[in-house]
């Protein structure tokens, strides 16, 4: 019924970002049925909790246990926004108890330590034994603490946070922030690629140069980065260059310049931006003396914010899904492992290609990987894949900017089938601009209904 | 694939509230998890505001006349520049049964609709609070324009949306009935009244309902009922809606969704 040139597979793709069936009507409501069968999710996060919802709508009648440590959420995807005070620790918490009542997804609260991909049974650490048909790993990123010599787990918690898995390094983050004295400097250490969240590290210094400007007008930020470039380099620091008196790289102005007017600052603002080429890779971290040292020179600072390189979280590596790189090799069309047989790996974890390190790839991957599982199980031809990213950030309060890409299979790969249009354009309107922060915040809301409710 | 208007068209793709799962294809064969309800009941941020001035029908009457003439083309522009193309669709008909077709609207509803928008008359949950942001940035020329370029589009046919299949209780009306007939008893005047009898709209800022998602009818409806929706000018629809049965509400829908008005669309 979903007729022309939306398919149905575009359909399944496409209602990536949103959703509360509960509130349609029975009419407006469809099932498949496929028959019994025991999926177990291993890791409740976006990727996890999205498949345990789709495997339910998709087909009511299987089973869908999820393997989670936490009984509570806490979102990645906006927790930047506790350091600006946009929200609170509490906004980032997330219920599972809609997924269970509402959808009858089963959860088993403990930590998986072991399985037996033969005997298809997943083992855990409170001593029990699951049973499945098909096994869906989900487990995110782990933070590559000792990357930098200085720099530990314990670092983290204590004197200088990283927060990129929120939690209570987010809190200690703000609390340095918002406590840090008038004319302080803030430094944040941009990771290596691949990593989630691609424009997640340059989001968090232009929040913060916002706050600033009204609560520190003399802080600095520097932003000390192993990279030359970003995914929505151009958008973002043009947002930068207009709120912050930010001045671009010369490389960065003749690339734009024909295309939006870039104001050159006499006197530049408080954000700067050191780039790989300019020896802006971290080396090292004392947290005693509070300094960053990069290869081109030591930075005292009064706050130091550490994202550091990351792999595929831990339960990855304890299950053998992950190969030399440290991230997960799948099958394109389901994200099967290419290493456990009945495993399927989703979310930051997997290497999907093109596809980002994002909440909404993860969503996307959950959403085709139930899919095809259950077409697998029912014997029938899973449809050919196609997956959406967008990934949403903020310059400023009201000024949005988002990347939006199309997925499907090319020669073996994913890849990114539109071309041109990724970015808001340079030349956007202040009503677009507008309005791409107005969704960004409905897109926060809106996302997690659609994973989580 | 026509890449230009992609970006925006993800970007408010996300902004959705409430963007249905549709399994098409899939047999209806289990029951629903809650029991149908206006899907604005569950927003509980329903905030009346406190500035709107409801409409009588001589400030209505004065201000749509007072707005400037649109422009098509230029409407067209606004409809893609303010990401309108990103929910209602390229052609005014909204790719997803969350959103209702705009195409072969009345350019004085559309019109009507925005300001709504503006002075937060329509304020029925997240879905309205998202307009409300889009319509303040709008000029009253822009409100023009774009109502001018839904207008001509070509009204929506076979949307592929979801049609409800009420079970009719014995006392309802049929929608032809109501349509043409009203019912006298209760009041109700024939809806073709306003709203014409092909669906095409046309009493004043009567909407054009021939083609509409009956999702957003249905749900239009149900929050005329409860108030949540009270733009409507000396309470002009509520009044009816608050008489209609439910099942007469999915008659209807079903009933204008199907209604072949015009041009075949080819929008989708």
């Amino acid at each position: 019924m979903m007729t022309s040139n939306l398919s149905r597979r575009q359909w399944l793709a496409s209602s990536a970002a949103l959703v509360s069936v509960a509130a349609l009507p029975v009419w407006a409501q469809a099932r498949a049925k496929t028959g019994p069968a025991h999926i177990v999710i291993v890791g409740g996060g976006v990727g996890g909790a999205t498949a345990a919802k789709y495997l339910k709508l998709f087909d009511p009648s299987v089973k869908v246990t999820v393997i989670e440590k936490n009984r509570t959420y806490i979102k990645p995807y906006g927790s930047s926004e506790v350091l600006n005070q946009h929200a609170s620790m509490d906004d980032l918490n997330v219920s599972y108890d809609t997924l269970r009542t509402q959808y009858g997804v089963n959860f088993v609260f403990d930590t998986v330590i072991g399985f037996d991909p033969q005997a298809r049974t997943i083992s855990t650490a409170g001593r029990q034994k699951i049973t499945y048909d098909r096994l869906i790993v989900s487990p995110g990123i782990q933070l590559l603490y000792g990357a930098y010599e200085g720099y530990s787990e314990q670092v983290a918690n204590t004197a200088v946070p990283s927060g990129w898995i929120p939690g209570a390094q987010t809190a200690l983050l703000a609390k340095q922030l918002q406590g840090m004295r008038q004319g302080g400097t803030f430094v944040i250490a941009a990771p290596p690629n691949p990593y989630r969240c691609p424009p997640g590290p340059y989001e968090r210094p232009a929040l913060m140069a916002e706050w600033f400007g009204k609560h520190n007008p003399s802080a600095k930020i520097i932003i000390v980065d192993p990279k030359d470039s970003f995914v929505t380099d151009e958008t973002m620091m043009l947002g930068w260059n207009r709120l912050y008196k930010f001045n671009l790289p010369d490389d960065y102005v003749k690339k734009m310049q024909d295309k939006v007017e870039i104001k050159q600052h006499a006197a530049a603002g408080m954000l700067s931006w050191v780039r790989g080429k300019d020896g802006g890779r971290t080396l090292k971290i004392d947290a005693k003396k509070m300094t960053i040292e990069t290869e081109a020179e030591t930075i005292k600072a009064d706050v130091i914010n550490v994202i550091p390189p990351m792999k595929a979280g831990q339960i990855a590596m304890t299950l053998g899904l992950t190969d030399a790189s440290g991230w997960c090799p799948v099958n394109r069309r389901n994200f099967a492992s290419t290493l456990q047989p009945h495993v399927h790996v989703i979310g930051d974890a997997s290497m999907a290609d093109a596809m980002p390190k994002s909440g909404f790839s993860a969503n996307n991957q959950a959403k085709v990987v139930a899919r095809a599982i259950l077409e697998e199980l029912a014997g029938r031809a899973a449809p050919e894949p196609l997956w959406e990213n967008t990934c949403y950030a903020l310059a400023g309060k009201d000024y949005g900017l988002f990347v939006a890409d199309v997925f499907k299979i090319v020669d073996g790969k994913i890849a990114r089938i539109n071309t041109k249009a990724r970015y808001l354009p340079l030349d956007a309107s202040p009503a677009q601009i507008k309005l791409g922060a107005r969704y960004q915040q409905a897109w926060l809301r809106t996302f997690t209904q659609d994973c989580f409710a | 694939m026509n890449t230009a208007p992609l970006t925006s068209r993800l970007a408010a793709l996300a902004a959705a509230s409430l963007l249905a799962v549709w399994a098409p294809g899939a047999s209806a064969a289990q029951p629903a998890p809650a029991a149908p309800q206006p899907a604005s009941a569950l927003h509980a941020d329903h905030t009346p505001p406190a500035d709107a001035k409801a409409w009588t029908p001589s400030t209505l009457r004065q201000t749509l006349a007072s707005l400037p003439k649109g422009n098509a083309t230029q409407g067209q522009k606004v409809h893609e520049q303010l990401f309108c193309v990103s929910c209602h669709g390229a052609k005014g008909v909204a790719p997803t049964q969350n959103w209702p077709h705009l195409a072969g609207q009345r350019a004085a509803y559309t019109a009507k609709m925005l300001l709504d928008y503006q002075s937060g008359l329509r304020a029925e949950g997240q879905r309205a609070a998202l307009m409300h942001d889009i319509a303040v940035m709008m000029t009253p020329q822009q409100i023009a324009d774009v109502s001018a370029f839904y207008a001509l589009q070509a009204a929506p046919r076979d949307d592929g949306t979801p049609r409800p299949n009420p079970q009719k209780a014995p006392k309802d009306f049929d929608a032809a009935q109501l349509i043409r007939k009203g019912d006298p008893a209760r009041l109700l005047t024939p809806c073709a009244s306003c709203h014409g009898v092909a669906g095409q709209g046309g009493n004043r800022e009567a909407s054009a309902l021939a083609g509409q998602n009956p999702l957003y009818f249905v749900r239009t409806l149900l929050d005329y009922q409860t108030g949540v929706r009270a733009n409507d000018s000396a309470k002009g629809m509520s009044t009816f809606a608050k008489k209609l049965t439910r099942t007469e509400i999915e008659a209807l829908a079903t009933h204008y969704a199907d209604l072949p008005m015009g041009k075949t669309s080819s929008a989708r």
